[in-house]
């Protein structure tokens, strides 16, 4: 699986530049706070924590490798909230639908063609389509998206436009139209 | 009973009247794709509504990031099981339902 966008795919065991460590470090701080969650913050566990924090790292690298390129903060923070709020208004959407007497769908299926060429990315995109309102991913090909929507007189292929463009700023990515 | 506890008490039946249009849309609706969306959606929002009001209920934080935890986990793992679901449906010749006009 290439995984980053400029090809890439090697197991990196040991960070080689700022970016690269940094993605170590939040790697590292992310699984300390798993566990010190999941212990509820006793201490002495740390003697087991440490060493599992350091295993735990390490074996992530072998899942997925060190990235090379930035993620960015304001734009992740600006996708998470666009997820949350799509997250709300399409469980409204639905209870809606399903409460109504007439049942108000008009469902359809719907070829999106990803911008996006990197593999995280579009795998995010396609999660992200099936809590977003109306859409369900229902396939990936080489290079599209097949959804499901269940309201084909919904702007279904602009907010999927909009999804994409907030996952490739968040991934510093480019989009070629 | 305090502020707290009817936060609580009004979170986790909002969470439970999602939890019943994700059930009366899985009875409802006419095929698999159309009742995926029932059950992916608006399950997410009504845990979500419970992990919040039973988050108020901890005493120390980090049980109420557990709980969040756990909500995304179960919002991961809904998406990616609709997925996959929805696209056995498709490869098996399942076709989506069709409003008539």
């Amino acid at each position: 699986m290439n995984d980053q966008p400029n090809g890439a795919d090697e197991v990196v065991m040991f960070p080689r530049n700022l970016t690269q460590w940094s993605d170590m470090l939040l790697r590292l701080a992310s699984f300390a706070l798993l566990w010190f969650i999941l212990n509820e913050g006793a201490m002495d566990s740390w003697i087991l924590g440490v060493p599992v924090t350091i295993i735990a790292t390490y074996a992530s690298l072998h899942i997925s490798p060190l990235r090379s390129w930035h993620i960015h903060p304001i734009h992740l923070t600006r996708f998470l909230l666009f997820f949350l709020q799509n997250t709300i208004v399409s469980s409204f959407d639905v209870a809606r639908r399903v409460f109504h007497p007439d049942l108000p769908i008009q469902p359809a299926l719907l070829r999106y063609k990803f911008r996006i060429k990197a593999e995280t990315p579009r795998v995010i995109i396609a999660n992200t389509t099936s809590l977003l309102p109306g859409t369900l991913s229902v396939d990936v090909t080489d290079d599209e998206l097949l959804v499901h929507t269940l309201d084909e007189t919904l702007p279904n292929a602009a907010s999927l436009r909009r999804l994409e463009e907030l996952v490739a700023k968040a991934y510093g990515l480019k989009l070629e139209d | 009973m305090n502020l707290i506890d009817a936060l609580t008490s009004i979170l986790v039946v909002a969470g439970a009247v999602f939890f019943l249009a994700g059930t009366v849309g899985l009875l409802r609706l006419p095929d698999v794709f159309t009742r995926l969306h029932a059950l992916t959606k608006a399950d997410n929002l009504g845990l979500g509504l419970v992990v919040v009001g039973v988050s108020l209920q901890m005493d120390a934080w980090q049980d109420a990031f557990k709980l969040i935890g756990i909500w995304f986990l179960v919002l991961v793992s809904s998406a990616t099981v609709a997925h996959l679901i929805g696209r056995y449906a498709l490869l098996h010749g399942y076709k989506p339902w069709e409003k008539e006009e």
